[in-house]
């Protein structure tokens, strides 16, 4: 804040140049291409990024603009970029020691790998030759949601997860050093007979856990899935582990590496021959192994022993479970396990069926989600406790009504059906946030959409939440991930055409 | 029966009564009507006299500035204090009558509750005093020379002047072939355009140096003719820089004034997440030359070319003079006031550490506002609102003291907000008997701590 003797005089004089001189401002308006943020593992947010078109230059080049702001909202950096007019801003991530950009060029076939060190310089882009087709199914793997395309190791480096085409499509996992050290390639075998594809899932200074996923044709339900841990410092492949379905089906939702050099995976384990897609779990199993592929532990929980026993009436007063997605598995600081899902069943569609009545061709059966569960395991993943959490029914027609719900399930969570938004997790402060968007249908009040958090912190779990709508309707809400323990509000005045965007900690009690 | 209803009606009637007076607040003036009707009509007066090439255009923008005055007026703005605006009176007075050429007909002085020293000409007789220039400077001498100085810039129509030329450059023959030139290329058209806009706006930059310097030569004239001392006009301005270099910049010590016996300061209130640039300042490909330049002109220009052309000599400055020092009190209190009405809880923190640290306010109202403050942002906090009112702590910021005090207030937990509320009002259990504010801020924290 600075004093001007003067100041409001001179700033009325400069609105006057503006204003009048529409045309100018009209040219010099940058067009907005794209924007997202710059987001860790653990959904920590490190700042933001604006993709602008500023210029149209010689040989088919054009002027972008990259505009980042910090995880406070404030602007810290506009970052001249020259590239061809076909250059798409991908995805972009954060290391603590540079700013790596993904950009993809349609046109030239060319993946691209832009970095900008602390002080703002831009380093030697890396470029990744690539097939249409390659292309093609990058785009695909990415709109599918689970997909790493770029992934920081703090103070290491970055990871770029790329679609390579064989005789069958395989993936391509660069590692790009910041610290100094070795770069490296981990890629599929050239001679595959499978589809196969890669995604990371975990790092530290030392190794990568990242999670294979084969199947034999693009159209095959049948996945197989193996671990993968690569050394980071060479890109040597220290052990892998396969999950096949006919001997040790598992479908996995999480790993972590811990201090103790141990790495612990999280998930829900089939009957021997199943289909993890399509199958009904026999329960939630925490595997633990040495960095040498050696199993330390192996504990599983079933549904049918433990958990059902368990398990809370939901909000409606039902007492069978029917079936939980599982969003995310946590473990703690401490050494517990938290499962953070949502209750679903298969119903009848009164749309469906009428539908259908008249002749259409939709689905008469729909997925029912319900309430938010999360599941509490002691260090020897021992179940604890089961706590649920009331949230308003969701429906989403299924996809199909001849697969199975699971099935269904796993499609619908792509687009979106559920009412589960993300997970962040606080390592220093060993908390987590588990957020959702419900919306609340009181009695005697005009329903409400509400932005909820489970959150964890000091072994305890507790509620915060965010009604999303104002009373007269005016103002539109959005709520997005920001830095730990926060959240980005963005409310749009739809009469005054104002958009207000601030950050607010979510409340632990 | 009916007496019984009768009585129970007047009683609302009466209550009815109180709220109403209670909801008379300083923001707004007696009658906004009135206030209104004046401004319509010394702007109406001021258009109608402009005349000349692109006039329409000028009288737009006088047109559309008295809206958006009219707007913050009614936005809570200006504040409207008797005492304030009788002490201004007074100085207003001794300059009219010793300067009986000034035509002070359309004339009229708002008080704006920025704290910012700061004062404007708005051209049209309607002129602008900041709380801020009550509170930064130190005797009716020196804010009669300011006020000597906004007179000057509307008795030489540097307003108008100013917009003119402003106008007459964007549409000049020379502008619109620059534009045109941008408009047929081909290629790098928004470098170019953002090319002229520098050049314009760096002959405007330049041009208020000189504009400014003007108004304190005139103004020192208007100011030599009261009964005001002359060397004051140096002081004033030797003060407003000094506030500009000093402005918010004391040293507020936040972990030892929220570090209290029953709950100590932690250190992690003051944790920084590291950025993901390490700069001193923003990178912008984009800065035009004209964003380097100062918006104002140098104090020290002006001060040195007062000197020169009137020969003025500094005089030890002597403190506060008495007559200013009561309406000091009143402007800093207000100030205080006006910080916690906006929510910008943020700044209502430095005012009050400040205030209090400098011997500005007692310690009895330090106390009963700071526990105020702190009910306000546990709630602001509840109602994920904060965010709202005291923004994020910003790296690039000159702030220092006030990025502090926003990154103790972001970290803070809704908790923590809870028992530190609780702690700095029992540390100050003494004073509550003698305070009620106090009192009942204190059963606030006592009742959600259980």
């Amino acid at each position: 804040m600075k004093n001007f003797l003067g100041l409001a005089f001179i700033c009325f004089l400069s609105v006057g140049v503006f204003a009048q001189q529409k045309s100018l401002s009209e040219i010099t308006s940058f067009k907005i291409k794209n924007s997202g943020s710059f987001m860790d593992k653990n959904k920590d947010v490190d700042g933001y990024y604006f993709y602008y078109q500023v210029d149209k230059l010689k040989k088919g080049k054009r002027e972008y603009a990259i505009k980042m702001l910090d995880n406070n909202l404030n602007e810290i950096a506009t970052k001249s970029y020259i590239d061809d007019k076909n250059t798409v801003l991908a995805n972009s991530k954060f290391n603590n020691q540079k700013l790596m950009f993904a950009m993809v060029n349609v046109k030239e076939r060319q993946y691209k790998l832009v970095s900008f060190d602390r002080q703002g310089n831009q380093g030697k882009d890396i470029v990744i030759p690539v097939s249409k087709k390659e292309m093609k199914w990058l785009s695909f793997m990415v709109k599918s949601g689970n997909f790493n395309l770029l992934f920081p190791i703090d103070n290491k480096g970055f990871l770029f997860n790329y679609i390579r085409d064989n005789k069958k499509l395989g993936y391509g996992l660069k590692y790009i050093p910041t610290d100094g050290g070795k770069a490296w390639d981990y890629n599929s075998p050239e001679e595959i007979k499978e589809i196969l594809s890669i995604n990371p899932i975990e790092v530290n200074e030392e190794v990568v856990v990242a999670l294979e996923t084969s199947k034999k044709s693009l159209m095959s339900q049948t996945l197989k899935f193996k671990i993968l841990v690569i050394d980071v410092k060479t890109g040597a492949l220290l052990f892998e582990k396969e999950y096949d379905r006919e001997e040790n089906p598992r479908l996995i939702t999480n790993a972590f590496l811990t201090d103790d050099k141990e790495l612990v995976l999280l998930g829900e384990y089939f009957k021997k021959g199943d289909n993890v897609v399509k199958a009904k779990s026999e329960g939630i199993f925490a595997e633990v192994t040495s960095l040498d592929g050696k199993t330390i532990s192996d504990n599983k929980v079933s549904w049918e022993d433990k958990i059902d026993a368990m398990m809370p009436e939901d909000s409606s007063g039902k007492k069978n479970r029917g079936y939980v997605y599982f969003h995310d598995i946590i473990r703690t600081q401490t050494g517990s396990y938290y499962c953070i899902g949502e209750r679903f069943r298969k119903t009848a569609s009164g749309m469906g069926i009428a539908a259908a009545a008249l002749g259409g061709g939709g689905s008469v059966t729909q997925l029912t989600i319900t309430d938010a569960v999360i599941f509490e395991f002691d260090n020897d993943f021992e179940l604890k406790n089961i706590t649920n959490y009331k949230k308003g029914k969701s429906r989403a027609p299924s996809l199909t009504d001849f697969g199975s719900p699971q099935l269904n399930a796993h499609a619908l969570k792509s687009y979106g059906a559920f009412d589960y938004e993300f997970t962040q997790i606080d390592t220093d402060r060993d908390r987590f946030y588990a957020t959702f968007i419900d919306y609340e249908r009181l009695k005697g009040e005009k329903n409400k959409l509400a932005f909820k958090s489970i959150m964890y912190n000091e072994g305890e779990l507790s509620e915060d939440k965010i009604y999303l709508q104002k009373s007269k309707g005016k103002i539109s809400y959005r709520v997005l991930p920001a830095k730990l323990g926060h959240v980005m509000l963005l409310e749009y005045n739809r009469k005054e055409k104002s958009l207000d965007i601030h950050l607010e900690k979510l409340n632990i009690n | 029966m009916n007496s019984k209803y009768f009585k129970v009606l007047l009683l609302f009637l009466c209550f009815q009564l109180v709220c109403s007076q209670d909801a008379v607040n300083e923001y707004l003036p007696q009658d906004i009507n009135e206030t209104e009707i004046y401004l319509k009509r010394i702007n109406s007066n001021y258009i109608n006299k402009i005349e000349g090439p692109f006039s329409s255009k000028i009288k737009k923008v006088f047109k559309d500035r008295d809206e958006e005055i009219l707007k913050t007026i009614k936005d809570s703005s200006y504040v409207f204090i008797p005492e304030i605006k009788e002490h201004l009176d007074l100085i207003l007075a001794n300059i009219f009558a010793s300067n009986p050429e000034i035509d002070t007909t359309d004339f009229n002085f708002f008080i704006n509750n920025s704290m910012l020293p700061n004062a404007a000409c708005y051209g049209d007789g309607m002129f602008q005093i900041n709380i801020g220039l009550f509170t930064a400077l130190e005797s009716d001498d020196e804010l009669a020379f300011v006020i000597c100085h906004e007179i000057a810039h509307k008795y030489l129509e540097h307003s108008l002047k100013n917009v003119s030329n402003v106008i007459a450059t964007i549409n000049s023959k020379e502008t619109k072939k620059k534009v045109r030139h941008v408009k047929r290329q081909r290629y790098g058209q928004t470098r170019a355009a953002l090319s002229v806009i520098d050049g314009l706006s760096i002959d405007i930059l330049e041009h208020s140096k000189e504009v400014e310097a003007e108004a304190d030569s005139l103004g020192f004239v208007f100011f030599s003719k009261t009964k005001y001392s002359k060397s004051k006009a140096l002081s004033s301005l030797n003060k407003l820089k000094a506030v500009d270099d000093m402005l918010l910049h004391h040293d507020v010590k936040i972990d030892s004034v929220f570090n209290l016996e029953t709950y100590p300061f932690k250190s992690y209130w003051l944790k920084e997440a590291i950025s993901i640039f390490d700069t001193d300042e923003k990178i912008n490909e984009f800065k035009l030359s004209s964003d380097t330049l100062k918006t104002h002109p140098e104090i020290n220009f002006r001060i040195k070319k007062l000197k020169t052309e009137f020969n003025i000599q500094d005089e030890l400055i002597l403190g506060v003079t008495t007559e200013i020092s009561e309406i000091k009190k009143i402007a800093n209190a207000q100030s205080i006031k006006c910080s916690i009405d906006l929510k910008l809880l943020d700044l209502a923190i430095y005012q009050l550490i400040e205030q209090f640290q400098n011997h500005k306010i007692t310690s009895d109202y330090y106390y009963s506002t700071m526990a105020q403050v702190l009910k306000s942002i546990y709630q602001a906090k509840e109602q994920h609102h904060l965010g709202k009112y005291v923004p994020q702590k910003n790296s690039f910021s000159d702030e220092k003291q006030l990025n502090t005090i926003r990154l103790f207030l972001h970290n803070l937990e809704l908790n923590e907000t809870r028992k530190l509320g609780l702690a700095f009002c029992e540390f100050n259990k003494s004073n509550m008997e003698n305070y009620e504010l106090l009192r009942t801020t204190h059963e606030f924290f006592e009742s959600i701590n259980q």
